[in-house]
Order: structure tokens, then sequence, then C-alpha cells
């Protein structure tokens, strides 16, 4: 038997069998495949299923029938994945197998295809070429490190995906930062790499688990070097003349009227009531640093890099991550992130250098993962052994390429820059 | 009772949330690169119909709703009180005029409706798009007078009050559109 799935439109999911015989769509009451739409005409087309073959015919309707995106004149026979287009509804052919119900409903059949235009595919890959000549220009070498690893980042808020093999836990790479100054412990001066980052549960709008991500170090530089050189690859690569700086202190005090150093946790609770914005519903395991998170991204970050490119920087120390303290103001940690648009779009670091530093802030992250019912990760590596042999001074910076396609693209969806998005890969 | 994960959450989702059932109609996932995920949901209360903002963080969760969305059929109404049959396990249904709100003008004895039950109880019954009604009443239209712009009130045989083109006369059959509650046209009577 043969059967019609519509995969797009009203009714998704909807499965109809086709058995020998003579089968008309449309909007009559009496029409076998009835679809109340008023593009649909009452007898729309027709189905005739004999043995092995269907034949399709448009029964002269107002709107047509397309399939596989030509119009059908009068009749055609169908092959077994044909799809069928009729006002606003998608439909699937199958000539024989039955797809699967259940399937059907949530594994929308068209999805082979790709989310992103081939148009804005080209693009993607022009972007990515002037990307890579930026760097080759500046002297970068190309690096690629495992993207499998005994070793993970320890966040408090990412979180990798293991992989068991044999009795051994890997993970799927977060960013490629430990490698990717183990290569500096190694040797290496100046080097970037463009590779797939994994991270569980983030999907939406701006994310998807698995996207693409740009990431470089250097040694020598100093912070100011660093933003500098992150500052020129966004006006080179998305057209602007200039770029901002701004601290994080000074964006709290110029926008919230708070300086996010010396505020307590209890006059920032207080200050966030005050303030109209959906909080979240339950603040139990929320401290300091969730708080200015909450306000940097419902009433900062909105405002950032609408004229230029705008680097935050100085972020307060209590979020330093994999960045050194400063040494002029202990309050601040020499981690700086770029926002264009609105759109957080890198994150960097004067890097920590000092691995029992770095051992202390794992085991600290680690207890709040307890806290928050999450899995402990590793927080010994590789990283430290190549620490305590010795990391040369550098900064390094980590950016989405899928959001800087977005931004270039003028594209509002990070689908509408990758083909495959999670749910489709 | 089973509950959702802010990773599952999603567009479509029944959960409940005060011990109301709701629809999730929106859910923006918002994230900064090193800080906690939030969920940023809009919610449409399932009985009542209005709209709740909800923010999430990364790790919380809501229980699931018992909803189920099924066909049945209107039987009769006995004053304040309507009552339903579930077209698969001939179920019945009492709803209150409050539960069936303004669709009780388009209930006609033995009409398929589409119903909505929370833990097996009926929270909205919702009539067919359009539904096909026979004038009882009206005031006979001034002759000559076939233009559609002017109407006039006239009583259906479900005794609510629809406005129709002027041209409409007792005994007429006229369409009318359930989620408006315009007039659609008139239906020539085979």
């Amino acid at each position: 038997m043969a059967y019609l799935i519509i995969t797009n439109g009203l009714d998704q999911g909807q499965l109809y069998e086709l058995p020998e015989g003579k089968h008309i769509l449309g909007r009559d009451e009496n029409a076998e495949i009835h679809i109340d739409l008023s593009a649909v005409s009452r007898k729309h087309a027709s189905f005739e299923v004999s043995g092995t073959r269907t034949v399709i015919r448009d029964l002269e309707s107002s709107n047509g029938t397309l399939v596989n995106d030509s119009p059908v004149s009068d009749s055609l026979e169908l092959i077994d994945g044909d799809t069928i287009q009729i006002a606003d509804l998608v439909l699937q052919f199958f000539a024989s197998a039955k797809p699967h119900e259940a399937d059907a409903k949530t594994k929308n059949l068209s999805h082979f295809q790709s989310t992103a235009s081939v148009e804005t595919l080209k693009a993607r890959s022009d972007l990515m070429k002037q990307l890579r000549t930026c760097f080759y220009d500046a002297g970068f070498h190309e690096v690629e490190t495992p993207m499998l690893s005994a070793d993970t980042v320890v966040d408090r808020y990412l979180h990798p995906i293991p992989v068991h093999l044999a009795s051994q836990k890997y993970w799927l790479q977060t960013s490629p930062e430990f490698a990717m100054k183990r290569l500096l412990s190694s040797g290496m001066d100046a080097i970037f790499q463009i590779c797939h980052a994994f991270r569980d549960e983030e999907a939406g709008q701006f994310h998807n688990l698995e996207f693409t991500m740009v990431e470089w170090y250097r040694i020598g530089d100093s912070t100011e070097q660093a933003m500098d050189f992150l500052g020129q690859l966004a006006m080179s690569m998305l057209g602007y003349e200039e770029f901002d700086k701004l601290s994080y202190q000074t964006a709290f005090q110029t926008i919230l009227q708070i300086d996010p150093l010396s505020i307590t946790e209890q006059e920032l609770v207080e200050a966030i009531a005050s303030l109209d914005f959906e909080t979240p519903v339950d603040w139990r395991g929320l401290g300091k640093d969730d708080w200015l998170d909450l306000l940097l991204t419902e009433f900062i970050q909105p405002r950032l890099g609408l004229e230029r490119p705008c680097i935050l920087y100085n972020y307060p120390a209590s979020q330093s991550a994999l960045a050194r303290l400063h040494p002029e103001d202990e309050r601040v940690a020499e981690r700086f992130e770029l926002f264009v648009q609105g759109i957080e779009l890198a994150n960097g670091y004067h890097e920590l250098l000092d691995a029992s530093e770095l051992q202390k802030r794992n085991l600290k992250t680690n207890a709040l993962r307890q806290l928050d019912d999450r899995p402990q990760l590793p927080s010994d590596s590789y990283l430290l052994s190549a620490m305590r042999h010795g990391l040369p001074d550098c900064c390094g910076v980590a950016l989405g390429f899928d959001r800087l396609a977005m931004l270039a693209l003028d594209k509002s969806s990070i689908d509408q820059v990758i083909p495959f998005p999670f749910d489709r890969a | 009772m089973a509950s959702y994960k802010t990773n599952d959450f999603r567009k479509g989702l029944r959960v409940e949330i005060d011990n109301e059932p709701y629809l999730m109609i929106e859910m923006n996932f918002v994230k900064p690169g090193k800080g906690n995920a939030l969920y940023k949901c809009k919610l449409r209360n399932l009985i009542r119909g209005t709209v709740l903002d909800r923010t999430y963080k990364g790790g919380d969760s809501l229980e699931a709703a018992d909803v189920e969305e099924i066909d049945c059929q209107f039987l009769y109404r006995q004053t304040d009180t309507f009552y339903f049959m579930n077209n698969t396990d001939y179920d019945q249904y009492e709803l209150s005029e409050e539960q069936v709100g303004d669709f009780w003008k388009y209930l006609k004895e033995g009409m398929k409706c589409h119903a909505v039950l929370w833990n097996g109880n009926p929270i909205t019954i919702t009539p067919p798009n359009h539904v096909e009604l026979t004038v009882e009443f009206c005031e006979p239209g001034a002759k000559g007078d076939t233009a559609t712009n002017v109407t006039k009130p006239v009583k259906v045989e479900t005794g609510a009050e629809i406005i129709c083109p002027a041209f409409i006369e007792m005994g007429n059959v006229i369409k009318v559109d359930t989620r408006t509650g315009d007039y659609v046209e008139r239906v020539n009577i085979k």
C-alpha cells in the first residue's frame, strides 16, 4: 500500500493510507484526504493507485499542485519520496513502506534539507576563507586538536557530553582551550583553530548543541593587544570603521547605577526586586554572579555594540574562569567579551598561568556543580601538567563563528547559517 | 507524576503550574557564555486562556499536565448544563455555561466538537470553525435591499443573535464562523 504524510503545515504528521483505487484530496467534506484550507480547492487533486503505480492528477485546482517543486499540468506518476505541495501544505509520498507514525510526529521527513539557504552556505564559506586569511596574514599557524579528550574545561554552567570508550571516559570538547594551551607549552607561539565544540543542553535562537568555534592564542600579548586584535578582526569581518571598549564596572554604573564590584549580594537582590523584569521562579542556588549575569543579559547586553563592536573588559574576579586576576586591581580579572548588535560573540582572557590556582578554581567549581546536582568534572588534566611544566604568558580568545555569520549575513537565527541544526543532525 | 526538565522545554509542552494546566506557547533560551541558562517561557492557561510569563533557570523542572484532546458530540442542554459525549469511548461530560462560554451560540444537538480533557475532565469545548444555523426569526428586509453592507440582527435556532445582511429571511440557513461570530454566507438548501 502507498502512503501520504503531511510533513509541513496544518496537521503535520498526519498519515493517509492509499489503498488500491482512486482517492480525492480537497476541501470537500467528502474528500478522503480532507484538507480544510481555503487555498485548497473542493476537489483539488486525485491519487489513483493501481498495483505498484500511483498517479497524481490535478483536478483543475485554483492554486495548482506541485510535485518536487514543478507544477503538475495534468497527471504524473509518483515515485517513492516525492514531495507534493498544495497551498501551504507539504506532503510526502511513500510507495510501499509505511512511515512510522509515531516518528512522523517528531521527525519531520523533509528534514533532510539544509535549514540554511544555498546562498547563505556559500556566503558562509566566503566568510570562513576571509577569517582564515586574517589569521594567516597576522602570522598565526592553524592547528587541529582532539575534539574527544580525557580532559574537559571545568565550568559551573557548561555541560560537556561524556563519551564512554572501553573503560575510559572521554569528553566532547566545549572548547579546544586545554589542548591549544598544551601546544603553547610545547613551543607553538601564535596559533588558531576553527573547529566544532559541543555544549549539552544548549539550543535556541543563538545556540546549537554543536557549533563552530574560532579560538586563538598568542604568547607575549598584553590584554590591550589581544583586545585590539579582536576589535580589528570584528571590524574587518563585519565592516565597521571602529570599535569601543567599556569596562564591566562602567557599563553597570552607567546603565544601572550599580557598582558591580562593591555591591553586596543583599543590595543586589534588593536592586533587582525594584527593576521590572521576569526573574527566575526558583531563586535557590543563585548567587551574586548569577544576579550580575541576569542584569547583564537583560539590561546591558541589548545595548552593547549597537553602533560598532564593543568589548566589555575587566570582569569581576569571581567570574575569572581561566583568566588571571588584574595585577593592579584584584577585584577584577583580565577577562573580556565582544558584543555586536547586543549579541555575545567572543570571550577572551589574559591567561591564568598558575597551576595551583587553576586547581583551586576547579575544586570550587566542582563543589558548586555538586550543589546544582551536576556531575563532577575531572579537576586534574594534561593542562595542569602543562602549566606546571610552564605555560608562556599569553592571551587567548574564543569566538562563535555561527553568530559571526549571523551578523555578517544579517540572519536572525543560528538555524539560518548552519545546514543541519541538532534536531536535523 | 512525570515532569519536564528545562532541557525538555519546548513549544507545545503541557505543564501544570499552581494546580492549573498550561500550554507552553513560546520558549526562548538565553545563556551568557559562562552563565546559567535561562528559559523564558510564555504559558497559556488552558482553562482561562490567560498568558503567563515565567523564567526558569537551567536544571529547574515543571510537572507534566495530563491533558488530552478528543472529538466529542454535543448531546443536549438542560438549563445551565451542557452534555457532551466522547466519540471514542462514549463517556459523557457535563459542562457549565461558564465553561462553554460564547460557544453555546453555535451548539446544535449532534454537532461534532473538539474537547480538551485535563485529568480526564473536559476544560474547554471548541465547535467546528464553521457551523450552519437556521434563522428562526428576523425583521423582514426592505424591498430591494440586496446590498450586503446593510445588516440586521437575526435570531437562529440555538437562540443566539447573529448580525446578517438585510436580505436574510426567516427559514434561511446561514453559515457562521464560530471563531469570530461573524456571518459567512447563506447556504443553499438542496
